[in-house]
C-alpha cells in the first residue's frame, strides 16, 4: 500500500511540474508573449497573430516532442533493464542508439524522407540489440562489465560510421553534429505524429505484458516456469525497445543517461512492479527531458545548449555511480 | 497426477550431464533427490521444467489412473508444474505480495485487467499460512535468506501445481524453518495427492519426510527407494566418499552422523583418504 501512496504521490507532483514547465515554454523565448496571448491562441481565439503561429508552430509541438521523446527514452531504458536484468542496461549506453544514429545518418546520406530515418534507425537498432543480447549469452542476469564492454565497442563500431556521415555532409556537418548531441528545436506537427505511433505501440505491448516482465526480474528458470517463453519474449521486448529508441535518435538526436536516471529514481521510490513503474517512468521520463529542454532553452539564452549536454552532464556522473555499486545490487 | 521420466539424457557440448535416466513418480509422493555437487540434480529438475532441453529421452505426465502418458505444452506444464529455485540472494526490489502474487501468473486470463481478486484472496490465504502476512507490503530485497526462500515457497503455492519441484528448498534455513516448510511439503503431498520432487543436501531431513530417495552420481541414479530399505553406510561411501555411523529412529528411519576424517580414526586415516579417492 505504501508504495501505492508513493506513486500517487509521485505522480501528482510531476504533474504540477509539467504544469509549471509547460507554461515556461510557451512563455518564453526569443518573443515574449503573455498569460492573457497564450489564453487567446490556445482557446482559438487568435489564429492569425505572429505570436500564434510562433506557439502552434514552434514553442507547442517543440514541448510536445520533448515529452514524447522523454518517454520512448525511460520506457526503453525501463524495459531494456528488465530483459538484461542490469540497471545498467541503458539503450544509449549498450549501443542501440548507436545503432539508431548510424541508421539515421545512412537514411541522411541518401537524403531520404523524414518516416525514413525512423525506419533505417529502426532495423540498425534492433540489429544492434540482438547482437548485444546474443553476447551477452542471453541467459539471467547480465555482467555489468561484459553488457559495458559489449556497449562501448559495438558505439565505437557504429559511431564511426556516424562520424564518416559528418565528414561526407561537408557543409551540412554542422547539422549533423547538432544532432548527434541532441536537438528538439526541428520539432514539428508532423514528427510528433510520426513518433506518436510507435511510442503508443510499444507502451500498449509493454503494459499488457507488464506481469511477465515482473517474472524476468525472478530469473529465466523462473520465468519459464511461471509460462514466460522467456527467449522469445525477450526478443521481442528488444524489438519493440529498438522502435522507439530508434525514433527517438533518429528525430531528437542522441540523448543519454535519461533511460537510466528515471527509471531508476522511480523504482527507487516505488519499486518494480511493472504495472507502475512502466507508466509513472514515461510519464516521469517525458517531464524530465521538458525540464532538460527548458534548462537548455534558458541557462544562456538566447543561445541554446544541446539537450544531450544537459542530460549527460547530470546522467553521466550518475552513471559512474550505478556501475561502481551495481555488481553489489540490482535493482534496489 | 503422475511423472514419467524416460531415458533422459542432457549434456552441455561434449560434456554428459544426466546419462540415460529413468523415473517414475506417482502422486502424493514425496521424493528426495539426494547426491554431491554437480551430480545433475539441478539440471534434471529445470529439464523436467522444460526448462533445459534434452538431448535424448522424454517427460511425461498422466492425468488421472487411466490417463494416457503425454507430454505438456508449456502453458499447461506452468498451470500444473510449480518450481522453486536454489536460494538466490534476492535483490529485486518489489513487494512481497507483489512477489507471491507472480504465482498466479500462469492462470491469468485477461492480461489487461490483471490478476483478479480471486487470486489476491489465495495469495492472502498463503501467505497467513506461511506466516508472511506481516511482511507482505516489505520490499523482498530487504528480506533475510530464510524469509525469501519462504516467500518463493509461497510464490510456488500460489501457483497450485500438482507437481512440485525444489531446488534445495531448505538451504539457508534454519532448524525451526526448515521442519516448517517439510511439514508443509509433507502435508501437500499427503492431502492434495502432489507429486514432490525435492533437491536436498541435509540428508537426516530427507530421510525424516521423504517416501523415496533417489541419489544420483555423476548423471546417473546409483539407487532408489525407502530411506529405511537402501541407505547403509557403503552406499553413502560411494556416493559422497566420506564414512558416516547410522542410527534408526523408532520408525526405522536412518539418521546419520558424519564421522570426522582426521581425529576418529587416526590409525587409518589414510585408509580412509584413499577409500575417498577410489570411490567410484
Amino acid at each position: 500500500m505504501l508504495k501505492i501512496r508513493k506513486a500517487a504521490v509521485l505522480g501528482a507532483g510531476i504533474t504540477v511540474l509539467l504544469g509549471i514547465l509547460v507554461l515556461i515554454g510557451l512563455l518564453s523565448g526569443t518573443v515574449s508573449l503573455s498569460f492573457e496571448e497564450i489564453g487567446a491562441i490556445l482557446t482559438g481565439v487568435d489564429r492569425e497573430s505572429p505570436g500564434a503561429r510562433i506557439v502552434m508552430l514552434v514553442r507547442l509541438p517543440r514541448i510536445i516532442m520533448a515529452l514524447l521523446i522523454g518517454m520512448m527514452l525511460a520506457a526503453s531504458g525501463t524495459i531494456s533493464q528488465a530483459v538484461f536484468r542490469n540497471p545498467l542496461a541503458d539503450p544509449y549506453i549498450i549501443g542501440i542508439s548507436a545503432g539508431a544514429a548510424a541508421g539515421a545518418a545512412l537514411a541522411f546520406i541518401l537524403n531520404l524522407p523524414d518516416l525514413w530515418y525512423g525506419i533505417f534507425a529502426f532495423f540498425i537498432s534492433l540489429g544492434a540489440a540482438l547482437l548485444i543480447f546474443r553476447l551477452s549469452g542471453n541467459r539471467g542476469r547480465t555482467n555489468t562489465a561484459i553488457l559495458l564492454i559489449i556497449g562501448a565497442a559495438l558505439s565505437a563500431f557504429l559511431g564511426a560510421f556516424t562520424a564518416f556521415t559528418l565528414y561526407l555532409a561537408g557543409q551540412d556537418s554542422y547539422r549533423v553534429m547538432i544532432w548527434t548531441m541532441g536537438y528538439l528545436g526541428a520539432a514539428t506537427w508532423f514528427r510528433v505524429g510520426l513518433l506518436t505511433i510507435p511510442l503508443i505501440l510499444s507502451l500498449l505491448y509493454f503494459f499488457y505484458r507488464r506481469h511477465d516482465v515482473d517474472a524476468l526480474l525472478l530469473g529465466d528458470a523462473e520465468a519459464h516456469a511461471l509460462g514466460v517463453p522467456v527467449g522469445k519474449f525477450k526478443r521481442r521486448l528488444l524489438l519493440a525497445v529498438s522502435l522507439i529508441a530508434a525514433f527517438s535518435v533518429a528525430f531528437a538526436g542522441m540523448i543519454g543517461f535519461v533511460g537510466l536516471i528515471v527509471p531508476h529514481g522511480v523504482r527507487l521510490l516505488i519499486g518494480n512492479n511493472h504495472g507502475r513503474l512502466l507508466p509513472l517512468a514515461a510519464y516521469s521520463g517525458g517531464v524530465f527531458l521538458l525540464l532538460a529542454d527548458t534548462l537548455a532553452r534558458s541557462l544562456f539564452a538566447p543561445a541554446e545548449i544541446p539537450i544531450g549536454v544537459i542530460t549527460a552532464f547530470f546522467g553521466a556522473p550518475f552513471f559512474l555511480f550505478l556501475a561502481v555499486r551495481s555488481d553489489k545490487r540490482m535493482f534496489t | 497426477m503422475s511423472l514419467i521420466i524416460q531415458e533422459l539424457a542432457v549434456g552441455w557440448g561434449n560434456r554428459n550431464i544426466l546419462e540415460s535416466l529413468s523415473l517414475s513418480l506417482k502422486p502424493g509422493e514425496f521424493t528426495g533427490l539426494l547426491g554431491p555437487n554437480g551430480s545433475g540434480k539441478s539440471t534434471l529438475l529445470k529439464t523436467v521444467l522444460g526448462f533445459l532441453k534434452p538431448s535424448r529421452g522424454r517427460i511425461l505426465f498422466t492425468c488421472g489412473a487411466m490417463g494416457e502418458p503425454a507430454e505438456l505444452s508449456h502453458k499447461e506444464a506452468a498451470r500444473r508444474l510449480a518450481f522453486v529455485p536454489q536460494s538466490a540472494g534476492n535483490t529485486v526490489s518489489i513487494t512481497v505480495r507483489d512477489m507471491i502474487l507472480m504465482g498466479r501468473l500462469p492462470h491469468l486470463q485477461d492480461r489487461w485487467s490483471g490478476y483478479t481478486a480471486a487470486d489476491k484472496e489465495r495469495v492472502d490465504t498463503v501467505m497467513e499460512k506461511l506466516g508472511l502476512t506481516a511482511l507482505a507490503d516489505r520490499d523482498a530485497a530487504s528480506l533475510s535468506g530464510g524469509e525469501m526462500q519462504k516467500v518463493s515457497i509461497a510464490r510456488c503455492l500460489v501457483q497450485e501445481g500438482d507437481i512440485l519441484l525444489l531446488d534445495e528448498a531448505t538451504s539457508g534455513l534454519d532448524m525451526n524453518h526448515t521442519i516448517e516448510i517439510m511439514e508443509l511439503l509433507r502435508d501437500k503431498a499427503d492431502k492434495e495427492n502432489a507429486v514432490i520432487l525435492a533437491v536436498l543436501h541435509d540428508l537426516n531431513t530427507a530421510f525424516q519426510y521423504c517416501d523415496s530417495i533417489v541419489f544420483l552420481k555423476k548423471g546417473r541414479i546409483l539407487c532408489r527407494g525407502k530411506p529405511q530399505d537402501i541407505v547403509n553406510e557403503t552406499l553413502l561411501e560411494t556416493v559422497y566418499g566420506v564414512r558416516v555411523i547410522i542410527e534408526n529412529d523408532e520408525a526405522g528411519r536412518p539418521i546419520i552422523i558424519p564421522r570426522r576424517r582426521d581425529t576418529t580414526h587416526k590409525e587409518d586415516s589414510k585408509n580412509v583418504y584413499r577409500t575417498v579417492q577410489v570411490a567410484p
